[in-house]
């Protein structure tokens, strides 16, 4: 369903992915595990396009991603909003509009990208935020959220514009163990519902509690694939 | 504390010293000047030729008729003639402050000035003539049916005198961009001093004298307190009338005419017909305060306008530095350079007079533009570092939900990045507010020029002077407060932001 096909990416001449091929398939839990600077979040952000890469492609539910061009032209750039779309994004430092409370977070993309009523949009995001457990902080800007709940808002907002997948990039590393928690219970109950997730982790125990599959990548290259249990020993 | 007491005591004592001085009997202009053995006399060479004006050939010397004469008379008074140059219009208040022992530049006898100054007997007797374009039949020489004609002239001079009640004068500045103003059609005629108007006017082809509305004289203005230096230089112009010696100089700027036989055996009695009786200067009442708030209002809608204009022009270049791509980003930041390293006198100038021959701007709309598109300059650069204040992150997040770069500035970016310019594009407000009395440069009457207008008619600054900085203060003090308690609330957002 997400297919990265020998994808190679130097930063300032630093080879950051060294021909990854790797396929994840619907209804899947992927970690991605490995030591900083192996390559993981570049390959998480080059599946979304927030990161080009040299040669190699990827396939998002049939639409394709090739190399950076020096222009891009309208075509690419409405390819890369139609994955964005269907591939939705968490950040380790959560994201959320500065300016906007909870809800208007969650119902911002859905009326200005997707052109839902906002009626509609209101009804869908209170119903994610009842989900993420923050139907009570829907009026309160991020500044006045704690890390954990900004975390939650944001893959509320994330699932609001229904995603085939959703790319976590270290959702879980700026919280305290008990905000933490709260979060890696949210992305529990999404995998149980049969969400497709590629989850950024450097955290082994996060990887075993929610994913079913853990690919390690080491010096931009996959070196290992396999169960949670058998990559992360 | 003691330090500060202590300045208070010295700048205390130093009024009272200096105040004592200026209440003492008159002293002797004249012991002073022999004892220097200089007399300083102040003009404004940009009245230009045939006034006071560099030597083509050697532009560090000065000429002119004027030079010549108050050569003669210094030569008369046995000391020497030291020009010292002063802004025409602020002339008479800077010899009242003694800055120069007489003012000579085309000085006119007006009422306003009789009533500051003591005059001199005359040194050239001058028409105010009134100029049209060529091709308008409809101006005649008649001060009466001038009634609602726009007819440019010089501000305080004797024409502005005259033409006020009778026509709409427009003030200039300068003695060239009467007759430029007047060939792009701006105004209907204009009335200024024979002189200029040959120098200046009758040259241009597009242009016709209509005639000559009535006649006036120049002389030399002197402290009233000095009476001694008054009657030694009305000796000396005397003798230089009678000894041929005047007409001499007169001839060499080609300014000798039928006229000026007047100033040979000009007598007493001329003199006091001349000087007539001076009004009672009439005191700052309601009228002038209506005046003030007119002014005050101008001064309001140019800024408003060109505040306007400066933000969104502001914005455009902002994103079009930040996002435009290389060709656009690059005409946006030449643009800001430009507008921001060139003097916005200049630019307003431009504008105005430079352009006329293919884009003729009123003066409202030069005044708004040309204040708008130079503060749009420093606008942009406002809210350059407005968006630059918000995190990367924000427009990453917004470009990960599927919107395009347009989208995401529009609804998340600019929001947050215009909260962070708003204390600064607020000071900004109140420094073009200030910034507006330049347009005067392009005959708009705003605040600033009715207070030197009134000033002038009232015989001081002082009570104009503290209307019009009251009015300014109560226009931008307001602003000022809410600025601050903006900047103080973001400060907070942000506080708090960075505790957590």
């Amino acid at each position: 369903m997400i297919v990265v096909d020998d994808v190679k990416k130097t930063f300032a001449s630093r080879l950051v992915l060294d021909g990854v091929s790797v396929r994840f398939e619907r209804g899947q839990v992927a970690s991605l595990v490995g030591p900083s600077g192996g390559g993981k979040s570049t390959l998480l952000r080059c599946i979304n396009g927030l990161e080009r890469f040299d040669s190699g492609r990827v396939e998002v539910a049939g639409l394709v991603l090739g190399p950076r061009q020096p222009r891009p032209d309208a075509a690419e750039r409405a390819t890369l909003r139609a994955i964005r779309l269907k591939a939705g994004m968490v950040f380790q430092h959560y994201g959320l509009f500065a300016h906007m409370s909870a809800i208007a977070n969650v119902m911002e993309a859905p009326i200005h990208v997707r052109k839902i009523a906002p009626h509609e949009a209101r009804e869908r995001a209170e119903q994610l935020l009842d989900r993420v457990g923050l139907s009570h902080r829907r009026d309160a800007l991020p500044r006045e959220l704690s890390g954990g709940e900004q975390q939650r808002v944001a893959i509320a907002r994330a699932l609001a514009m229904d995603p085939e997948a959703l790319l976590l990039d270290e959702p879980t590393s700026a919280l305290d163990p008990e905000r933490k928690a709260e979060v890696v219970d949210v992305l529990r109950d999404l995998a149980k519902a049969g969400a497709t997730m590629i989850l950024v982790t450097h955290e082994a125990a996060v990887a075993r509690e929610i994913a079913d599959r853990a690919i390690c990548l080491r010096e931009g290259r996959v070196v290992a694939d396999g169960t949670p249990s058998e990559v992360l020993r | 504390m003691i330090g500060c007491r202590a300045v208070l005591v010295a700048v205390v004592v130093a009024i009272v010293a200096l105040l004592a001085c200026d209440g003492a009997a008159p002293a002797s202009g004249l012991a002073r000047v022999r004892a220097a053995g200089v007399l300083r006399w102040g003009g404004d060479v940009q009245g230009g030729e045939p006034y006071v004006y560099g030597d083509p050939a050697r532009p560090d010397r000065l000429i002119g008729f004027e030079v010549e004469i108050a050569d003669a008379i210094a030569k008369q008074l046995g000391v020497r003639a030291e020009f010292v140059q002063n802004d025409w219009s602020n002339l008479v208040p800077s010899l009242e402050r003694g800055s120069f022992d007489v003012a000579m530049n085309g000085l006119e006898v007006t009422e306003s000035r009789v009533g500051r100054v003591r005059f001199t007997r005359p040194y050239y007797v001058f028409a105010a003539r009134l100029m049209a374009r060529a091709d308008d039949a409809s101006i005649l020489p008649d001060l009466l049916a001038l009634r609602g004609k726009k007819v440019g002239t010089l501000a305080n001079s004797f024409a502005f005198e005259m033409l006020r009640g009778a026509a709409e004068p427009v003030v200039y500045e300068g003695v060239e961009e009467p007759y430029v103003d007047l060939v792009h059609g701006r105004t209907d005629a204009v009335l200024l001093d024979d002189i200029i108007a040959s120098r200046y006017g009758a040259p241009r082809e597009e242009l016709r004298v209509v005639g000559d509305l009535s006649e006036g004289y120049y002389a030399l203005a002197v402290r009233p307190s000095e009476p001694d230096l008054a009657a030694a230089i009305d000796g000396a112009i005397d003798a230089l009338a009678a000894s041929g010696e005047l007409r001499r100089i007169l001839d060499r700027s080609r300014l000798w005419n039928a006229r000026q036989e007047r100033l040979v055996g000009w007598s007493a009695a001329d003199q006091t017909t001349m000087i007539g009786a001076p009004p009672a200067p009439p005191p700052l009442g309601t009228a002038h305060v209506t005046l003030f708030l007119r002014g005050a209002g101008v001064t309001l809608v140019v800024s408003v306008l060109a505040m306007a204009l400066a933000m969104t022009l502001g914005l455009l270049l902002a994103l079009g530095r930040l996002y435009g791509g290389p060709v656009l980003a690059r005409l946006a930041g030449a643009y800001v350079e430009v507008y921001r390293g060139t003097p916005v006198l200049l630019q307003l100038y431009l504008l105005y007079y430079g352009l006329a021959p293919v884009l003729r701007l009123g003066a409202l709309p030069a005044a708004v533009i040309g204040l708008g598109m130079n503060y749009a300059a420093y606008e942009a650069e406002v809210y350059r570092a407005g968006i630059q204040a918000v995190p990367a992150a924000q427009l990453e997040s917004a470009l990960a939900l599927g919107m395009t770069t347009r989208l995401a500035l529009r609804r998340v970016v600019l929001p947050q990045a215009l909260r962070h310019a708003i204390p600064n594009v607020t000071n900004d407000f109140i420094a073009l507010l200030k910034d507006s009395s330049l347009v005067s440069v392009i005959t708009v009457v705003e605040l600033t020029k009715q207070m030197t207008i009134t000033a002038v008619d009232v015989r001081s600054w002082v009570g104009p002077g503290l209307l019009c900085a009251g009015l300014y203060f109560a226009m931008s003090y307001p602003l000022g407060a809410v600025a601050r308690r903006l900047e103080k609330k973001l400060e907070g957002e942000r506080e708090e932001e960075a505790a957590r």
